[in-house]
């Protein structure tokens, strides 16, 4: 690293506001043949888009389980018992149709 | 609950018209290439919310080793757990310095500017860069090797600034949290801690420049932290808080998360279970080659010219040395300019070839004489890749 002489303070700061717009384009989840995704989209979309599931390698429905529970004691989210079959179901079929390219 | 809000728009959210484009990393491999928000052009988008987007490798390339090193700030990835604000004042920002301090205090831009200014060029780069090479697989952000980005950072050393507040005797470390919360009450806000010693060692910074221009906001304005050498999960970003503790973190960011094994290479047998973690610190060498598609197939030319940039981890690369017979022999490659330990250096070399199937490797060596392993590193949260690349090529 280099020193720098100590400039006038008004050149240094970045005193401009910025601001950002940004959006989901990621979608929301999508029937997947008999698995309907309503519980996918209900419990999933607080924190992240759904490109985040979509996007995983194939995993064990033990893996989604473990992964369900990292979200609900880590993160907090609020999920019903009575989802957690639609989401196992709905993301174990996800796995199922990865495929290598 | 999920907010009605949200999810009304999220049905709403019309897909992005976006060339799909393949990682290389077998299952789930596919993603849109596009330009996701201003500022941002031609970024593999891993996820829209909060956005992951990862650099092509192609974007690191440049046909000279005079090129700047630097990474364009438009394809720089970008990397947030939780939401944070879309709107940002520098002139409101506070810093808040507390804990185990002699006198707490509140600064704002202007104080931090009256600071002596520094700045390095430094590689920032996720922990997770690679995971998505992993095998066997592993959940998390799927990454290939494009999590990375190199700049020049400006602001003043963290040194100065934890100097101003005095810590006390027997302070221990410094927790560093910014603007971005977790969206549920009760999750862990983002927080990391460096050793009181790492902190004041005059490398570490806060940064309000980015290449020369104030901090974008997608990059943590109006100001982050910059680890030099160690990797991302350290530079947090929009910065409000630096806490000084006299006990070892022990919050879920630092205790649970962005934990490696204990063992050489951070790597396990997959399946192991209770094996000995530690947080992910330094980083390690690693070369990529930024001219050339793993599986490419192009036609024959009687040199084959080979590009990419390499970094020695948290020191200066010294050597990079490349192979076409996957590893089996290898020729040193021409270094371009060095510009400091913390920075990307492009290397090149031209390949006599004859047509058929080849597969390339490169192999950084840094100042300490470590250099990349033949084998990948395994372990269950897909850190600290370092292996040296296969790129399988056919000259036809």
């Amino acid at each position: 690293m280099r020193a720098l002489f100590i400039l006038p303070t008004r050149l240094l700061i970045a005193a401009a506001p910025q601001s950002l717009a940004l959006s989901d384009e990621d979608g929301p989840f999508e029937d997947i043949a008999r698995n309907s995704a309503d519980a996918m989209n209900a419990n999933c979309l607080a924190c992240h888009s759904s490109a985040m599931v979509t996007h995983q390698p194939a995993l064990t429905p033990m893996q989604w389980r473990d992964t369900i529970t990292k979200m609900k004691t880590v993160y907090k989210a609020p999920i019903e018992a009575a989802d957690e079959p639609a989401l196992i179901a709905w993301l174990t079929a996800h796995s199922a149709r990865q495929k290598p390219d | 609950m999920i907010s009605r809000r949200h999810l009304l728009s999220v049905l709403a959210a019309s897909p992005a018209a976006a060339a799909p484009v393949d990682l290389g990393l077998g299952i789930a491999s596919t993603r849109p290439l596009a330009d996701p928000f201003e500022g941002k052009r031609a970024m593999i988008v891993q996820r829209s919310l909060p956005p992951l987007l990862e650099t092509p490798l192609a974007a690191f390339d440049a046909d000279s080793l005079a090129a700047s090193p630097l990474t364009s700030t438009e394809r720089f990835f970008v990397r947030w757990h939780y939401p944070f604000p879309t709107d940002i004042d520098p002139l409101a920002h506070r810093i808040s310095v507390s804990g185990h301090v002699a006198k707490p205090l509140s600064l704002s831009l202007d104080d931090l500017a009256r600071l002596p200014q520094t700045e390095v060029i430094a590689i920032n780069q996720c922990a997770g860069n690679g995971r998505g090479l992993f095998a066997p697989r592993v959940p998390g952000a799927q990454w290939a090797n494009g999590a990375m980005g190199n700049a020049r950072w400006r602001g003043p050393r963290l040194r100065d600034v934890l100097a101003l507040a005095n810590p006390n005797t027997g302070a221990l470390a410094v927790r560093a949290s910014g603007l971005d919360l977790p969206p549920l009450e009760g999750a862990p806000a983002f927080a990391k801690s460096l050793a009181l010693d790492h902190a004041m060692d005059g490398d570490v910074m806060l940064a309000t420049h980015m290449n020369d221009v104030p901090l974008p906001l997608i990059h943590g304005a109006p100001i982050r932290l910059i680890v030099p050498g160690w990797y991302s999960t350290y530079w947090v970003k929009m910065l409000d808080k630096l806490e000084i503790l006299a006990e070892p973190d022990d919050g879920y960011w630092m205790a649970k998360a962005y934990r490696a094994p204990a063992t050489p290479h951070a790597s396990v047998v997959p399946g192991a279970t209770g094996f000995a973690t530690r947080p992910v610190t330094a980083m390690v060498p690693r070369s990529v080659i930024t001219n050339i598609t793993p599986g490419a197939r192009q036609p024959w030319a009687e040199h084959l010219p080979v590009r990419g940039i390499a970094m020695g981890g948290d020191t200066h690369v010294t050597a990079v040395h490349i192979s076409a017979d996957d590893g089996r022999s290898w020729q040193p490659a021409t270094l371009g300019p060095d510009h400091g330990r913390h920075s990307f250096r492009r290397f090149e070399a031209a390949l006599a070839l004859p047509r058929g199937a080849h597969v390339l490797r490169t192999r950084t060596t840094n100042s300490r004489g470590e250099t990349q392993a033949m084998e990948a590193n395994w372990n269950p949260g897909g850190f600290y890749r370092g292996v040296s690349e296969a790129v399988p090529l056919e000259l036809v």
